[in-house]
């Protein structure tokens, strides 16, 4: 079911309309939210909530000969920043604010305010919280889970959409007005599902992470087939002491070697970096150490001390007093 | 004046930036006290960075006329974000983040994160009071006013009635407020009020030199200089509680034209200014005063959305509980 749950009137247009698509049996226990589009560029989120919204509707229309069974509600966001999508932008030009360190927004703030809380209201009673998201400006991201909590319900949540990695992020001033931080101050088991690059839509990826959400239907029971089962695999956990940013010492432009996901061993070349003038070959940022390279460089340009890479080790990093 | 590079950093083209700091004292005696003034953490709001001018250029004068009025060290930090005041954006570009964010725990690591804390150090290091300057965002405009967060006006009240503003606004402390500088260096027991005044991309001469006349003021009150003869009065600023400021938001969307003056007193009632439908010819909402009081924030960029803010008033009667 579409349903308009925000409309608000712009000035030389259209009213600005904001969307949920919900999906339920007669009867219901569970909701899982998903929420993607909450930056104009995380296209690959908004290509999936599409392709969801198409699968549950030919699942659950009337005649349907599909053999999967929804047994709990499914509520799709699948844009929530309007404006900045409409813009071609991360974020809104006009009031330049970050939807995602807007939350929980207020009915009587701006428009990305408004928005916010009409998501905020609309999902803080979930069962099940999912975000949809790109990697930070600049770089190109493995699929991973990125969550506030190692418990056994996120655990669940990553292993059903199939995602090795996890990073477990430690709350911050800014974290906590961030839609994931709210839902766990509601206890809502939640993740946000990173892949990819902003701007960019990946059909391979996402066809990838589509099998991921439908067998996470099945792990949590919110969708039932008679012949398939939800597979579970296993979930890696890196705290922030377990990430490791390599920087480069000189500006230019950085030419990756290796593709996010990478298992990387100690040496191995990420990448060249080339100054822009003469095409100087200047520096060859490799892997300090063995780890999953979770976070590449896309884009080619570079500041000097800026990281190109983030990798995820296996050990805890200690620090060492003399 | 010893000018002195704080942070420096490459660019991908091989040239460099740099945060400059200009720094004032006594020339032959320890400095009683040191202050620090920042402008330019948003690269446009050009109002502070153009007070720094004024700063500088006075106490350049004064070196040179006066140099016993010296008594404590003055840090001018006129343009810390000199990518983002090149560009004429609020962020840092490239980078898309915003200088004032990026403090205090749990930054991700970026040369913008590296900077910001680079430069923190040094203010910290050097300072027993500071201001950090601030112009409003695109769409406001602001008389001079001083902000600070709840909890910290007993400290900061009697420092900032010195600087000549007409509004001190106590209010309630904001998430992200614990990413600024304001905010991290008061935590770290070094006094720092957050002046803002007028709006970014624009200078306003008659409220710099209102607020530079204030900052003399702050100098000779704190004993850092020794102004027996400022000639002007300082005005008394309206103490404004939390409770005491009302906000005015479009109810619809359209043009806003205002009616009213910034700085001015307001009845209840009172068109503070009209939204218009320019499509239609129409006008859809006026404004009013929810009460009596000092229109100290006036909107000035015209385009508005249900919710925008509008107007804000110091009441002059509290809103019944």
């Amino acid at each position: 079911m579409k349903e308009k749950i925000l409309s608000l009137p712009s000035p030389l247009g259209d009213p600005l309309e904001l969307y949920k698509f919900s999906f339920a049996p007669a009867r219901y226990d569970d909701t899982l939210s998903l929420v993607t589009g909450l930056h104009g560029d995380e296209l690959n989120g908004i290509y999936l909530a599409g392709r969801l919204i198409q699968f549950l509707k030919t699942a659950t229309a009337a005649r349907s000969n599909s053999p999967y069974q929804l047994n709990q509600r499914v509520q799709i966001f699948p844009a929530v920043q309007l404006n900045a999508l409409q813009a071609g932008t991360r974020i809104w030009p006009q009031d330049g604010l970050d939807m995602d360190l807007s939350f929980p927004g207020s009915d009587e703030g701006d428009l990305t305010e408004q928005l916010a809380r009409a998501i905020y209201r609309h999902t803080f009673e979930s069962t099940w919280g999912l975000i949809l998201a790109s990697a930070p400006e600049h770089f190109e991201d493995a699929p991973h889970a990125v969550c506030l909590n190692r418990g056994r319900n996120e655990k669940k949540l990553a292993a059903g959409l199939g995602l090795e990695i996890a990073r477990v992020r430690e709350t911050s001033p800014l974290r906590r007005v961030q839609l994931l931080h709210q839902w766990m101050e509601h206890e809502i088991p939640s993740l946000t599902l990173c892949a990819g690059r902003a701007g960019q839509l990946d059909q391979a990826l996402c066809d990838s992470l589509f099998r991921g959400l439908l067998n996470l239907l099945l792990v949590t029971g919110i969708l039932s087939h008679p012949e398939q089962k939800g597979k579970k695999g296993e979930v890696n956990f890196f705290n922030s002491r377990q990430e490791v940013p390599v920087k480069v010492q000189n500006g230019g432009l950085f030419l990756p070697a290796v593709t996010a996901g990478t298992r990387m061993k100690p040496g191995q070349k990420l990448g060249e970096l080339r100054t822009i003038y003469e095409g100087d070959l200047v520096e060859v940022p490799e892997a300090p150490e063995e780890g999953i390279l979770v976070s590449i460089r896309a884009a080619p340009v570079v500041y000097p001390s800026e990281p190109v890479a983030i990798l995820l080790v296996e050990h805890k990093r200690r620090f060492w007093f003399f | 004046m010893t000018p002195q590079t704080v942070v420096t950093y490459q660019t991908p083209l091989g040239g460099s930036i740099k945060i400059v700091k200009q720094t004032f004292g006594p020339q032959n005696r320890k400095p009683v006290r040191r202050i620090s003034f920042v402008a330019g953490l948003h690269g446009n709001e050009i109002e502070g960075i153009y007070l720094c001018h004024l700063l500088i250029a006075h106490l350049k004068r004064l070196q040179q006329t006066r140099p016993d009025a010296f008594r404590g060290q003055v840090n001018v930090y006129p343009a810390v974000n000199p990518q983002a005041i090149g560009s004429g954006s609020r962020l840092w570009p490239f980078f898309s983040v915003d200088m004032n964010r990026l403090l205090g725990d749990g930054t991700e690591p970026s040369l913008p994160a590296e900077v910001s804390h680079a430069f923190f150090r040094d203010v910290a290091s050097s300072s027993d009071l500071a201001v950090d300057f601030h112009a409003s965002n695109m769409h406001l405009l602001e008389l001079p006013q001083i902000r600070i967060v709840e909890g910290l006006e007993g400290r900061l009240v009697p420092m900032a009635r010195h600087c000549n503003v007409d509004v001190i606004w106590i209010h309630p402390l904001g998430r992200v407020f614990e990413t600024t500088l304001g905010y991290n260096l008061n935590q770290k027991k070094i006094p720092t009020l957050v002046i803002e005044t007028g709006i970014c991309l624009r200078i306003h001469p008659e409220f710099c030199e209102q607020i530079f006349n204030g900052i003399l003021n702050l100098l000779h009150h704190e004993g850092i200089l020794d102004l027996p003869d400022l000639a002007y009065p300082v005005r008394s600023p309206l103490l404004a509680l939390p409770f005491q400021v009302a906000l005015c938001a479009a109810r619809t969307t359209g043009l806003f034209v205002k009616r009213a003056r910034l700085g001015t007193q307001v009845k209840e009632g009172e068109a503070i200014g009209d939204i218009v439908d320019p499509r239609a010819g129409d006008t859809v909402e006026t404004v009013t005063a929810p009460g009596s009081g000092l229109l100290f924030t006036l909107r000035e960029h015209p385009l508005v959305h249900p919710g925008a803010p509008v107007a804000r008033l110091v009441l002059n009667e509290s809103p019944a509980p």
